[in-house]
Protein backbone atom coordinates (compact mmCIF):
# COMPACT_ATOMS: atom_id res chain seq x y z
CA UNK A 1 0.00 0.00 0.00
CA UNK A 2 1.53 3.23 -1.12
CA UNK A 3 1.11 6.50 1.35
CA UNK A 4 2.41 10.03 1.27
CA UNK A 5 3.76 10.98 4.72
CA UNK A 6 4.72 14.58 5.23
CA UNK A 7 7.79 15.27 8.32
CA UNK A 8 7.46 16.72 11.44
CA UNK A 9 9.30 20.49 10.90
CA UNK A 10 8.56 20.63 7.47
CA UNK A 11 11.74 18.09 6.32
CA UNK A 12 9.62 17.67 3.50
CA UNK A 13 6.99 14.66 2.18
CA UNK A 14 8.02 11.19 1.98
CA UNK A 15 6.64 7.78 0.10
CA UNK A 16 5.94 5.14 1.72
CA UNK A 17 5.84 2.12 0.05
CA UNK A 18 6.43 -1.23 1.95
CA UNK A 19 10.27 -1.11 2.86
CA UNK A 20 10.75 1.71 0.20
CA UNK A 21 10.84 4.99 2.31
CA UNK A 22 11.65 8.14 -0.07
CA UNK A 23 11.48 12.02 -0.19
CA UNK A 24 9.18 13.13 -2.79
CA UNK A 25 12.52 15.41 -3.96
CA UNK A 26 14.71 12.56 -4.29
CA UNK A 27 11.93 10.24 -6.17
CA UNK A 28 11.52 13.33 -8.80
CA UNK A 29 15.19 13.57 -9.25
CA UNK A 30 15.41 9.67 -9.86
CA UNK A 31 12.28 10.11 -12.38
CA UNK A 32 14.09 13.31 -14.21
CA UNK A 33 17.22 11.18 -14.52
CA UNK A 34 15.62 8.06 -16.21
CA UNK A 35 13.93 11.08 -18.75
CA UNK A 36 17.36 12.48 -19.29
CA UNK A 37 18.67 9.33 -20.32
CA UNK A 38 15.85 7.99 -22.54
CA UNK A 39 16.18 11.41 -23.92
CA UNK A 40 19.77 11.17 -24.98
CA UNK A 41 19.14 7.82 -26.57
CA UNK A 42 16.20 9.52 -28.58
CA UNK A 43 17.00 13.00 -29.60
CA UNK A 44 19.20 13.45 -32.51
CA UNK A 45 22.41 14.84 -32.22
CA UNK A 46 23.14 17.69 -34.24
CA UNK A 47 25.44 17.26 -37.25
CA UNK A 48 28.44 19.99 -37.75
CA UNK A 49 27.61 22.01 -40.73
CA UNK A 50 30.35 21.12 -43.16
CA UNK A 51 28.58 17.50 -43.27
CA UNK A 52 26.05 16.62 -45.15
CA UNK A 53 23.45 14.20 -43.89
CA UNK A 54 22.94 10.89 -44.65
CA UNK A 55 20.69 8.26 -44.49
CA UNK A 56 22.99 5.48 -43.06
CA UNK A 57 22.59 3.66 -40.61
CA UNK A 58 24.34 4.58 -37.04
CA UNK A 59 27.81 2.27 -37.10
CA UNK A 60 27.37 1.40 -40.54
CA UNK A 61 30.43 3.83 -41.29
CA UNK A 62 33.88 2.66 -42.66
CA UNK A 63 35.80 1.55 -39.76
CA UNK A 64 38.25 4.09 -39.65
CA UNK A 65 38.65 7.30 -37.47
CA UNK A 66 37.22 9.47 -40.01
CA UNK A 67 33.88 10.51 -38.55
CA UNK A 68 32.38 13.58 -36.84
CA UNK A 69 34.16 16.49 -35.86
CA UNK A 70 34.46 16.86 -31.83
CA UNK B 1 68.25 1.91 -29.33
CA UNK B 2 67.16 0.65 -25.83
CA UNK B 3 66.93 3.38 -23.39
CA UNK B 4 69.34 4.33 -20.74
CA UNK B 5 68.09 7.27 -18.74
CA UNK B 6 64.99 7.20 -16.46
CA UNK B 7 63.58 10.24 -18.42
CA UNK B 8 63.86 8.55 -21.35
CA UNK B 9 62.17 5.63 -19.95
CA UNK B 10 59.39 7.75 -18.33
CA UNK B 11 59.18 9.70 -22.14
CA UNK B 12 58.54 6.10 -24.10
CA UNK B 13 56.08 5.29 -21.58
CA UNK B 14 53.96 8.56 -21.89
CA UNK B 15 54.30 8.34 -25.30
CA UNK B 16 53.45 4.75 -25.24
CA UNK B 17 50.26 4.92 -22.66
CA UNK B 18 47.88 6.82 -25.60
CA UNK B 19 48.36 5.71 -29.21
CA UNK B 20 49.40 9.23 -31.10
CA UNK B 21 46.83 11.70 -31.77
CA UNK B 22 44.27 10.12 -29.54
CA UNK B 23 45.03 12.21 -26.13
CA UNK B 24 43.06 14.74 -27.33
CA UNK B 25 40.98 13.62 -30.21
CA UNK B 26 39.48 15.77 -32.97
CA UNK B 27 37.52 12.98 -34.97
CA UNK B 28 35.51 10.08 -33.17
CA UNK B 29 33.87 7.51 -34.66
CA UNK B 30 30.51 8.17 -36.01
CA UNK B 31 28.77 6.15 -33.67
CA UNK B 32 30.11 8.79 -31.02
CA UNK B 33 26.99 11.08 -32.59
CA UNK B 34 24.56 10.78 -29.80
CA UNK B 35 24.24 12.46 -26.49
CA UNK B 36 24.62 9.77 -24.28
CA UNK B 37 28.06 10.11 -25.14
CA UNK B 38 28.58 13.66 -23.40
CA UNK B 39 27.62 12.35 -20.13
CA UNK B 40 31.12 11.37 -19.00
CA UNK B 41 32.25 14.81 -20.18
CA UNK B 42 29.35 16.48 -18.15
CA UNK B 43 30.68 14.66 -15.13
CA UNK B 44 34.56 15.79 -15.57
CA UNK B 45 33.36 19.33 -16.30
CA UNK B 46 31.00 19.39 -12.79
CA UNK B 47 33.90 17.87 -11.21
CA UNK B 48 36.12 20.62 -12.18
CA UNK B 49 33.58 22.99 -10.48
CA UNK B 50 32.92 21.47 -8.00
CA UNK B 51 37.36 21.17 -7.33
CA UNK B 52 37.15 25.25 -7.43
CA UNK B 53 34.34 25.99 -5.38
CA UNK B 54 35.86 23.43 -2.83
CA UNK B 55 39.32 25.68 -3.06
CA UNK B 56 37.50 28.58 -2.53
CA UNK B 57 35.62 27.33 0.27
CA UNK B 58 38.80 26.25 2.06
CA UNK B 59 39.82 29.75 1.86
CA UNK B 60 37.30 31.27 3.17
CA UNK B 61 36.54 28.85 6.25
CA UNK B 62 33.48 27.86 8.02
CA UNK B 63 32.42 31.72 8.90
CA UNK B 64 32.59 32.63 5.97
CA UNK B 65 30.10 30.41 3.91
CA UNK B 66 27.67 30.19 6.86
CA UNK B 67 27.37 34.01 7.30
CA UNK B 68 28.66 35.71 4.28
CA UNK B 69 25.79 36.15 1.25
CA UNK B 70 29.31 35.40 -1.08
CA UNK B 71 29.74 32.14 1.13
CA UNK B 72 26.39 31.08 0.60
CA UNK B 73 26.54 31.55 -2.86
CA UNK B 74 30.16 29.41 -3.37
CA UNK B 75 28.42 27.11 -0.57
CA UNK B 76 25.52 26.37 -3.12
CA UNK B 77 27.98 26.65 -6.37
CA UNK B 78 29.67 23.39 -4.71
CA UNK B 79 26.47 21.77 -3.36
CA UNK B 80 25.02 21.70 -6.97
CA UNK B 81 28.00 21.03 -8.73
CA UNK B 82 27.72 17.96 -7.03
CA UNK B 83 24.08 17.11 -7.40
CA UNK B 84 24.86 17.93 -11.14
CA UNK B 85 28.20 15.24 -10.61
CA UNK B 86 25.98 12.43 -9.88
CA UNK B 87 23.49 13.34 -11.91
CA UNK B 88 25.46 13.12 -14.90
CA UNK B 89 27.74 10.22 -13.31
CA UNK B 90 24.50 7.85 -12.95
CA UNK B 91 23.23 8.57 -16.56
CA UNK B 92 26.81 7.92 -18.04
CA UNK B 93 26.90 4.72 -15.33
CA UNK B 94 23.51 3.75 -16.90
CA UNK B 95 24.44 4.40 -20.73
CA UNK B 96 27.31 2.12 -20.15
CA UNK B 97 25.97 -0.51 -18.63
CA UNK B 98 23.33 -1.14 -21.08
CA UNK B 99 26.25 -1.17 -23.90
CA UNK B 100 27.82 -3.39 -21.63
CA UNK B 101 31.12 -0.83 -22.07
CA UNK B 102 33.33 -3.47 -21.16
CA UNK B 103 34.04 -5.31 -23.96
CA UNK B 104 37.05 -5.67 -25.96
CA UNK B 105 39.38 -4.98 -23.71
CA UNK B 106 37.70 -2.21 -21.64
CA UNK B 107 37.53 -4.09 -18.32
CA UNK B 108 39.95 -2.10 -16.44
CA UNK B 109 37.92 1.42 -17.78
CA UNK B 110 34.79 -0.30 -16.67
CA UNK B 111 36.28 -1.45 -12.52
CA UNK B 112 38.48 2.05 -12.79
CA UNK B 113 34.95 3.75 -13.26
CA UNK B 114 33.45 1.92 -10.49
CA UNK B 115 35.67 2.66 -7.94
CA UNK B 116 35.39 6.51 -8.53
CA UNK B 117 31.81 6.28 -8.35
CA UNK B 118 32.61 4.42 -4.99
CA UNK B 119 35.29 6.99 -3.74
CA UNK B 120 32.96 9.94 -4.84
CA UNK B 121 30.21 8.73 -2.47
CA UNK B 122 32.76 8.54 0.17
CA UNK B 123 33.84 12.09 -0.59
CA UNK B 124 30.15 13.40 -0.95
CA UNK B 125 29.53 12.06 2.25
CA UNK B 126 32.32 13.60 4.11
CA UNK B 127 31.01 16.88 2.89
CA UNK B 128 27.63 16.00 4.37
CA UNK B 129 29.86 15.55 7.90
CA UNK B 130 31.90 18.72 7.44
CA UNK B 131 28.96 21.19 7.04
CA UNK B 132 29.27 22.33 10.44
CA UNK B 133 25.97 22.50 11.07
CA UNK B 134 22.49 20.32 12.99
CA UNK B 135 22.11 18.66 9.75
CA UNK B 136 25.75 17.31 9.99
CA UNK B 137 26.01 16.51 13.73
CA UNK B 138 22.03 14.02 13.05
CA UNK B 139 24.55 11.99 9.87
CA UNK B 140 27.34 11.98 11.32
CA UNK B 141 26.02 9.80 14.63
CA UNK B 142 23.80 7.91 12.10
CA UNK B 143 26.86 7.24 9.85
CA UNK B 144 29.01 6.02 13.22
CA UNK B 145 26.28 3.81 14.19
CA UNK B 146 25.72 2.19 10.44
CA UNK B 147 29.94 2.06 10.17
CA UNK B 148 30.27 0.50 13.52
CA UNK B 149 27.88 -1.82 12.56
CA UNK B 150 29.62 -3.13 9.50
CA UNK B 151 33.07 -3.46 11.82
CA UNK B 152 34.85 -0.59 10.16
CA UNK B 153 34.41 2.26 12.79
CA UNK B 154 37.60 1.51 14.25
CA UNK B 155 39.31 2.84 11.12
CA UNK B 156 38.00 6.05 11.13
CA UNK B 157 35.98 8.40 13.43
CA UNK B 158 33.17 10.16 11.58
CA UNK B 159 32.29 12.01 14.87
CA UNK B 160 35.75 13.43 14.93
CA UNK B 161 35.12 16.58 12.58
CA UNK B 162 38.97 17.28 12.14
CA UNK B 163 39.80 13.97 10.60
CA UNK B 164 37.04 14.18 8.33
CA UNK B 165 37.68 17.73 6.93
CA UNK B 166 40.79 16.32 6.11
CA UNK B 167 39.74 13.50 4.06
CA UNK B 168 36.93 15.71 2.37
CA UNK B 169 39.06 17.91 1.18
CA UNK B 170 42.73 16.20 0.73
CA UNK B 171 42.24 12.21 0.61
CA UNK B 172 39.12 11.85 -0.87
CA UNK B 173 39.60 14.72 -3.79
CA UNK B 174 42.76 13.70 -4.61
CA UNK B 175 41.53 9.55 -5.34
CA UNK B 176 38.85 10.79 -6.82
CA UNK B 177 40.78 12.72 -9.07
CA UNK B 178 43.92 9.86 -9.41
CA UNK B 179 41.25 7.48 -10.33
CA UNK B 180 39.43 9.82 -13.03
CA UNK B 181 42.86 10.28 -15.09
CA UNK B 182 43.60 6.74 -15.00
CA UNK B 183 39.74 6.12 -16.29
CA UNK B 184 40.60 9.30 -19.07
CA UNK B 185 43.89 8.11 -19.76
CA UNK B 186 42.43 4.51 -20.60
CA UNK B 187 39.30 5.59 -22.97
CA UNK B 188 41.92 7.55 -24.79
CA UNK B 189 43.47 4.37 -24.96
CA UNK B 190 41.08 1.90 -25.72
CA UNK B 191 38.51 3.69 -27.54
CA UNK B 192 34.85 4.96 -26.31
CA UNK B 193 33.13 2.04 -26.56
CA UNK B 194 30.68 1.35 -29.42
CA UNK B 195 26.97 0.09 -29.52
CA UNK B 196 26.83 -3.40 -29.50
CA UNK B 197 25.79 -3.77 -33.34
CA UNK B 198 28.05 -1.61 -34.19
CA UNK B 199 31.54 -2.26 -35.86
CA UNK B 200 34.57 -0.84 -34.29
CA UNK B 201 37.11 1.85 -35.98
CA UNK B 202 40.50 0.32 -36.72
CA UNK B 203 43.25 1.29 -34.18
Amino acid sequence: MVSLVSAEGGAGAYLDWGVVHISIANLLIILLMIVVFFAALLIPFPKPPSEPATDTPRGAEAPDRAGVDR
Amino acid sequence: MSSTTWTERVRARIEHTVPPGEALPDHQPAYVSSWIYVFGVLTLAAFVVIVVTGCVLSLGGVDWWHTSTTGHFVNSLHLWSVELFFFFMVIHLWGKFWMAAWRGGRALTWVTGVVAFLASIATAFTGYLIQTNFDSQWISTQAKDGLNSVGIGAYFNVLNAAQMVLFHVVLLPIAVGLIAVVHVILVRRNGVVPPIDAQEPAA
